[in-house]
């Protein structure tokens, strides 16, 4: 159980800044502390960090203002582009709007483009908000509900699972 | 208007002077008070004070005792004393003229 909690501690320590990880398990090993009170110790780090940050009004500001409509973008180009492609499956390419179809795959491409942007920034202001919290380290790779929301729409009928991680910067799909 | 543990851990960190760090601070804050300080809350309320410009901190050295991990150093800036002596006046203030001896109970005829 003991070393159980010491893994635990090990590895939840891991996603705190470097020089805080250093001060807290520092400060745990002068201490004496039995693993299960690290990890208590721990854990209770990581709440009131979540609970000083979501308790402040920049980070409601910030998701009402920032997040919010860019979720909502992102979903709407998702649903745009997942008709599109909809309809090229069922249609072939969209000949009846007038376009060469060479038009209509740079118009797919650009949607495409678009809802990455959105789904992307939505995904990295959430990020930055979780930086400083315990849960949020830097090697860790957050769960973007709302890029998720924005692929899951309408393409073709899968649900594709977003993540976008900061450490290499990039969305991974 | 300070709280009483941001109270409790600038006069542990006035107190500790230049060897004010993390464990240093939390043994000096549960020998005075007899409660366990749990790192969480010393650690949040240290973001805060530091927010607030109350507190300085910074990485210090390691130490052999601490498995060579370096330590989160605090010094007390002149706001956070004279936050802290104001909150030590409203105390001392509020408290003039309180009796705190228990109540005796009256005794039955």
């Amino acid at each position: 159980m003991n070393r159980m909690c010491w893994w635990l501690v090990e590895r939840l320590s891991q996603r705190l800044e470097p020089g805080e990880r250093d001060a807290v398990l520092g400060d745990i090993a002068e201490s004496g502390e039995s693993g299960r009170e690290a990890l208590r110790d721990l854990l209770s780090l990581a709440v009131r960090r979540q609970a000083a940050l979501w308790g402040g009004t920049r980070t409601w500001i910030a998701l009402a203002g920032l997040i919010a409509p860019a979720a909502v973008l992102a979903g709407g180009a998702s649903g745009w582009v997942g008709r599109q492609f909809q309809t090229i499956l069922t249609q072939g390419v969209m000949a009846e709007s007038g376009m060469t179809p060479a038009d209509n795959i740079v118009r797919l491409v650009c949607g495409i483009l678009l809802m990455i942007a959105w789904a992307g920034t939505a995904g990295f202001i959430l990020s930055s908000l979780l930086r400083r919290s315990a849960l949020g380290g830097r090697r860790s790779h957050i769960k973007c509900g709302v890029t998720e929301e924005a692929w899951a729409g309408n393409w073709c009928g899968r649900r594709t699972r977003c993540r976008f991680s900061r450490s290499c910067g990039s969305l991974e799909f | 208007m300070l709280g009483e543990f941001e109270y409790l851990l600038l006069t542990a960190a006035v107190r500790l002077g230049e060897g004010a760090y993390g464990a240093a601070i939390r043994q000096e804050i549960e020998s005075a008070t007899g409660r366990r300080c749990s790192i969480g809350a010393l650690y949040t309320t240290l973001d805060r004070l530091e927010t607030k410009g109350l507190v300085k901190t910074w990485m210090g050295e390691a130490t052999p005792q601490r498995g060579g991990r370096a330590k989160r150093m605090v010094r007390v800036m002149a706001k956070g004393i004279a936050a802290a002596a104001a909150f030590y006046s409203a105390v001392t203030r509020v408290s003039r003229g309180v009796s705190w001896e228990a109540p005796r109970e009256a005794t039955r005829p």
